[in-house]
């Protein structure tokens, strides 16, 4: 029995958008996530875990973008995860320097 | 009886991306999952193509003359980084070209700069180093890993491997989807499998209990499918970000090992120790039961910074999972720079690779291990095609006449795709046995005419239109072509079967032996599972096959052992 239409999403730039959210945003945020834990703490360490977590993190936003209602929320926390990250690996470049 | 969650947005939602993804996916994933079953036994292919001895790296040989020889061929040698793998039969030495980083100019350039300055590839003979074979820089194709590459769909320029990679990580998201859907009946899903009931239960039952089944092994595969696939992206970012484009610091830092490990040029220099010396020293030092085997590496050779490791590898069953350990020397005066000792790892990223590695390929055991994860992956190609299964059936009905014939031609195009590929294979190991071996790019013609018969398995697939038949063809075909490998094989090298195992080619004894049985098992399903059959005896023969999976896998070798059943049925209707 395929799934009941009224809940799916319509719009062919609805579907178009939230996948591009699952795919660019969900790397995005991920690999951003990963790289400010891996400024802070032991590079090796959290560069070692990213190996898999990486992958295992983007899955479960892919599934979190397909969960929620609107793709634009998914994009605005994944530009929120990367500009929180960028703002993390700055501050610990600029420390170490 | 209608549960209450089907109502839900939730289960809708994820009901629906699971099956999207899921149709998209099909058939790269079967792709993966068949090519890669195959591809775990990517040596022993590789030793029964040419029909050759397993090789066993054990033995320390004289490096000094070797690379003597290599030196009076004409090479430049100063800044040379050489890997030397060598065995009881033939040693192989290979050393990626001089760079711009690593070159400096000797005065022995007696061959053209060209030529003396790019790769080496040679395999010499261990006692008497007279020169076997001299490649080229382009590897020779084997059949093992045309399958391997296959598997990540390397045929595909570019963006293959990448491909394969978002595929695992779908496949990922499916296994999360899925989860979801099945949530509150997994334990139940376990244990059901209704053959007595309809079809389309029998097709749900199959895909959710291999899916529960399976899951441990999938989950895994779609993980570590993913990061192989997607490399690129977990080293780039750090590179970038964390280490100023400094690659060579970093690689120190993630795999400290002498595998990857370049050292800086200090100049030339005559004097310094003697690699056979250090070599013996070391491998001595080690206890027999540690090591299967080891390679030699030697980086900056004829500098004052050149460097010598032997990395080792376990034996497949030794307590330890981490299999790999090495000590690496500077050559100048001898001296132990560092080490990794047996049980540890260099660093923990190290340690993760190596994990993943060792799961992905299974190469932690012997052929037990091997042969569980072929069948689970065997098992892993039938929930694939029972889902595409689910999926057509449920576009059959009235609901769906708008896109009927778009949906058809998909159902069609992805069940000819996925059957057609295992005669494909069966195919391709006659073709390498037939093919003339003086012929130039006679691989490459082989690979040619193993996509052209795929392709037109599936064009054959869509103008037959019967599920049933699609299927029972490509057994009726990979079965015959199944029984006539170790034919070909034996007309070819005039070793047959039975002379194998007592001139010691394991290899090619158990592929030609393996081939014989999947090639009977394909035509006993293909003569055996009639359309016309009583619902109620298919019924027994799922059910036989079914529980076979886990008693015997060798009966369950095809994964389509399930599939005529329920075709039938399909037929029955119209």
């Amino acid at each position: 029995m395929p799934a009941n239409k009224k809940y799916l999403t319509r719009s062919k730039w609805a579907k178009a958008g939230k996948f591009l959210a699952a795919i660019l945003g969900g790397f995005l945020s991920s690999t951003a996530f990963h790289l400010a834990l891996a400024s802070v703490f032991d590079t090796v360490i959290v560069w070692g875990t990213a190996i898999y977590t990486t992958f295992i993190l983007w899955g479960f936003f892919i599934l979190w973008v397909y969960w929620i209602r609107v793709a634009w929320k998914a994009w605005l926390v994944s530009f929120a995860v990367v500009a929180v990250s960028a703002v993390v690996i700055y501050v610990s470049k600029i420390q170490g320097l | 009886m209608k549960n209450s969650i089907e109502k839900t947005r939730d289960y809708n939602i994820f009901f629906h991306t699971h099956t999207v993804t899921g149709i998209v996916i099909s058939v790269g994933l079967y792709v993966i999952f068949l090519c890669g079953a195959f591809a775990l036994f990517i040596r022993n292919i590789d030793n029964w193509e040419v029909n050759g001895v397993i090789r066993d790296h054990s033995s320390v040989i004289d490096y000094e003359k070797g690379l003597d020889i290599i030196e009076a061929m004409g090479y430049n040698m100063h800044g040379r980084n050489f890997f030397i793998s060598n065995s009881e039969g033939p040693t192989f030495f290979y050393a990626p070209p001089l760079t711009d980083a690593t070159l400096v100019k000797s005065i022995l350039g007696i061959l053209p700069d060209s030529v003396a300055d790019g790769v080496i590839s040679l395999e010499f003979d261990s006692k008497t180093f007279e020169k076997i074979e001299e490649h080229d820089e382009k590897e020779h194709a084997h059949l093992g890993e045309f399958i391997y590459g296959l598997h990540y769909f390397k045929p595909i320029p570019v963006i293959g491997q990448y491909l394969s990679g978002l595929v695992s990580l779908f496949f990922f998201f499916a296994i999360l989807t899925g989860l979801i859907i099945h949530w509150k009946k997994i334990v139940r899903n376990f244990f059901t499998f209704r053959i007595k009931s309809s079809l389309k239960n029998l097709w749900t039952d199959a895909h959710a209990a291999l899916g529960v089944i399976g899951l441990p092994f999938q989950l895994m595969y779609a993980i570590t499918g993913a990061i192989f696939g997607m490399t690129i992206l977990i080293f780039f970012p750090y590179g970038f970000f964390l280490y100023d484009m400094d690659q060579q610091t970093m690689m120190e830092d993630m795999y400290p090992s002498i595998q990857l490990k370049n050292f800086k040029s200090h100049g030339y220099s005559g004097e310094r120790g003697n690699i056979n010396s250090l070599i013996s020293l070391s491998v001595n030092s080690v206890p027999e039961e540690n090591r299967k085997g080891f390679q030699v590496y030697v980086k900056q050779y004829k500098d004052y910074n050149a460097h010598v490791g032997i990395f080792y590898i376990t034996p497949p069953l030794s307590k330890n999972f981490m299999s790999s350990f090495e000590s690496v020397y500077r050559l100048k005066d001898e001296q132990l720079v560092s080490e990794i000792k047996y049980g540890n790892t260099g660093s923990y990223s190290m340690g993760v690779i190596e994990f993943i590695h060792k799961l992905h390929f299974a190469n932690y055991g012997n052929y037990l291990v091997k042969l569980v994860y072929f069948f689970t992956s065997l098992l892993t190609c039938f929930m694939i095609i029972s889902g595409l299964m689910i999926w057509i059936k449920a576009r059959e009905k009235k609901a769906f006449e708008k896109d009927k014939k778009i949906n058809e031609r998909i159902g069609r195009f992805s069940i000819g795709a996925c059957v057609g590929l295992f005669p494909s294979l069966a195919l391709l190991f006659v073709l390498v046995k037939v093919m003339p071996a003086e012929m130039a790019n006679g691989f490459l013609v082989v690979t040619y005419i193993f996509a052209a018969f795929w392709g037109a398995y599936i064009i054959y697939s869509m103008w037959i239109k019967d599920y049933w038949k699609m299927t029972r063809h490509s057994f009726w075909i990979a079965g015959a072509l199944g029984i006539l490998i170790p034919v070909f094989n034996g007309l070819q090298s005039d070793l047959w079967l039975w002379e194998l195992l007592k001139k010691g080619l394991i290899d090619s004894f158990f592929i030609d032996f393996s081939w014989l049985i999947m090639g009977i098992i394909s035509m006993l399903i293909a003569y055996y599972v009639k359309p016309k059959a009583h619902p109620g005896k298919l019924v027994k023969t799922n059910s036989s096959a079914t529980k076979n999976v886990s008693a015997h896998p060798e009966k369950s070798m095809n994964p389509e052992v399930l599939k005529p059943g329920p075709v039938v049925a399909i037929n029955n209707k119209k």
